[in-house]
């Protein structure tokens, strides 16, 4: 059981018990790197997340804090003219690599009191499983919503 | 009355299913040998895939609830008061697909299906074959179906119009034989007598011979059931044990083996739609199949196994310089393999046609693929409306499970969608290793589209 703000150390602990295939860089006391491997069907998909853990003075903020999570590879494919855009359910602040958007932050989902390994890399498992099913079928079947113009257009994370 | 030419044999009439004979050594063979519980095939994800595929070309259980009334009334007509077979008629039984629950829709179609019965008749095995099939129409004509009833080489086919049809196979018990050995009649209408003949067969025996060698496996059985009737919108009671399964949803499918035989059948139906001429009888197929069976083998594993058996069995035939030769294990003299392959450039083609499905299927578990990349060589395989269909039903089962928690991971990073909790409970969750964390419903945001 976790209580407050997880730090580092914290986080990769509980990543190495359940997720084997994530291997951490850290980058400085509050902030690390994880690759890994996730497979939602048969194929392999290479992910990096990148998480700061706040500090106490600064105010809980989902939405800016959360762990940014991308596709390394294979890329994401696009289809033009979808319903739900080009590519569903991400956020564009990196065209090459858009960083997944795995959560309502606005409704308490996730906030920096939990932990990675039981939100972040479950949750991009289940963007990529309708991720694929999005592609082969043309149907997002995950649900989500999508953000409105003003918080699209704010700081993306 | 009776028919010029044909002798009585015995008078005795019974009513009685081969399929339920079939269960029957089933559950005694359950009785003694240790069980092989199977895998739930919605685990991985390949399996998942193909078990999909599976329920998309399966007779509906709404059809298949139809079938035993329909051998009843067809019966009846058959042995009305004024047929030219009344009192002839010894007893009906499954043949074929039907009597290994193998059935799967007609080659060229998605949705229509061919079911195969016998009509042992009281008369003389060596009985001129154009008479007995002109006999069994002339009782059969005028049958209420709004499809029609037609005469067909080795038997009569009553079509309904559901998409159902039932091929009437006159037989006749061979004397001295073994049980069921009988012969069945061949009499293409368009050739003379003397191209007409008998035909030995004891589809009984086979399905006997093949309904020991796929026992029951329960795991495997009940999950593939449940996501059937699920795709039909039925529901199998959560609590029922295995042989307490009501009457009105039965366990149609119980084995491993029989799934992959009905998804190499399919794949057969797809590759050679738009040819003309025979195909690869299906009851070959089943007794390659039944020769590997292997109760607790993955789907997409006893697929590849039996597709590589049966493209070794014809490369071999072919080494030596003949056609393949398959005949009936319980009864040698039935030949599976009369009139197909006409040549071994047939068999060959057919052989590399599996072996391209077998190594297509290898390649995926060792490379990986999405499922896009699948989508497109499995349309090309088991047809695109069967796949895009499977695939819908795949992704929305996923969506549906990711929506309300309902999914699960490995801790290898995969993802799946358990049977439902109760089924599990019969048994499934032993097989599934300890999922790395909890699933948890969210709800994905992300920028306008």
């Amino acid at each position: 059981m976790v209580t407050g703000i997880p730090d580092i150390a914290a986080q990769a602990a509980a990543i190495k018990t359940s997720w084997s295939g994530f291997r951490m860089e850290r980058v400085n006391e509050r902030t690390a790197l994880w690759d890994g491997t996730l497979r939602p069907f048969l194929l392999s998909y290479q992910v990096r997340i990148l998480y700061r853990v706040p500090t106490v003075i600064e105010q809980i903020d989902p939405f800016r804090q959360q762990p940014r999570v991308r596709v390394m590879s294979p890329p994401l494919r696009r289809r033009r003219h979808d319903a739900e855009g080009a590519l569903p359910h991400v956020y564009w602040d990196d065209p090459n690599h858009p960083a997944l958007c795995l959560f309502d932050h606005e409704t308490g989902e996730w906030t920096p009191c939990r932990l990675l390994a039981e939100t972040t890399i479950p949750w991009a498992l289940d963007w990529l499983g309708c991720y694929e099913g999005w592609r082969a079928t043309g149907e997002w079947t995950g649900g989500g919503r999508h953000a409105d113009q003003t918080i699209a257009e704010g700081s993306a994370p | 009355m009776r028919l010029p030419g044909i002798q009585v044999q015995h008078a005795s009439v019974s009513w009685e299913f081969n399929r339920q004979i079939v269960l029957a050594k089933r559950s005694s063979t359950l009785n003694f040998m240790p069980q092989n519980e199977g895998k739930d095939p919605f685990l991985d994800p390949l399996d998942a895939l193909m078990g999909d595929i599976a329920i998309s070309i399966q007779l509906p259980p709404g059809l298949r609830a139809k079938t035993d009334d329909r051998y009843a009334a067809v019966r009846a007509r058959v042995e009305r008061e004024g047929s030219p077979l009344q009192g002839l008629v010894v007893r009906f039984y499954p043949q074929g697909s039907m009597a290994v629950d193998a059935t799967i829709s007609t080659r060229g179609t998605d949705d229509e299906f061919d079911l195969d019965v016998v009509a042992e008749l009281d008369i003389d095995p060596d009985a001129d074959p154009d008479t007995v099939l002109d006999t069994l129409y002339e009782a059969l004509k005028g049958y209420p179906t709004s499809r029609g009833v037609e005469r067909q080489t080795r038997c009569v086919t009553v079509y309904y119009s559901d998409g159902m049809h039932l091929d009437i196979t006159p037989a006749a018990r061979l004397p001295g034989g073994g049980e069921r050995e009988s012969h069945i009649f061949h009499a293409n209408p368009d050739q003379g007598a003397s191209q007409h003949y008998h035909v030995p067969m004891n589809a009984y025996g086979f399905a006997g011979w093949y309904g020991e060698r796929t026992p029951l496996e329960p795991r495997f059985a009940r999950s593939f059931n449940d996501r059937m009737f699920e795709a039909y919108d039925l529901k199998v009671r959560a609590d029922a044990e295995v042989d307490d399964i009501p009457d009105q949803v039965p366990l149609i499918v119980k084995s491993v083996t029989t799934v992959a035989l009905q998804l190499l059948k399919r794949f057969r139906n797809v590759t050679y739609a738009g040819t003309k001429g025979r195909i690869p009888p299906s009851v070959m197929m089943t007794c390659f199949a039944g020769h590997v069976a292997q109760p607790g083998v993955s789907l997409s594993d006893m697929v590849i196994l039996q597709a590589r058996h049966m493209a070794s069995s014809i490369r071999r035939a072919t080494q030596r310089g003949e056609k393949v030769f398959v005949v009936n294990p319980s009864f040698q003299r039935d030949c599976f393999t009369d009139r197909w392959p006409e040549n071994i450039s047939q068999q060959e083609d057919f052989a590399a046609k599996l072996t391209d499905l077998a190594e297509g299927l290898v390649y995926f578990k060792k490379h990986g693929a999405s499922l896009e990349e699948m989508r497109d060589w499995l349309r090309a395989r088991f047809g695109e409306r069967v796949i895009s269909r499977s695939l819908e039903r795949f992704n929305r089962r996923t969506g549906a499970a990711v929506r309300a928690g309902g999914q699960a991971y490995s801790p290898r990073g995969g993802l799946y969608v358990p049977s439902a909790p109760a089924i599990i409970g019969v048994g499934t969750a032993a097989a599934v290793r300890s999922p790395a964390v909890a699933a948890s419903p969210h709800t994905f945001r992300g920028d306008r589209p």
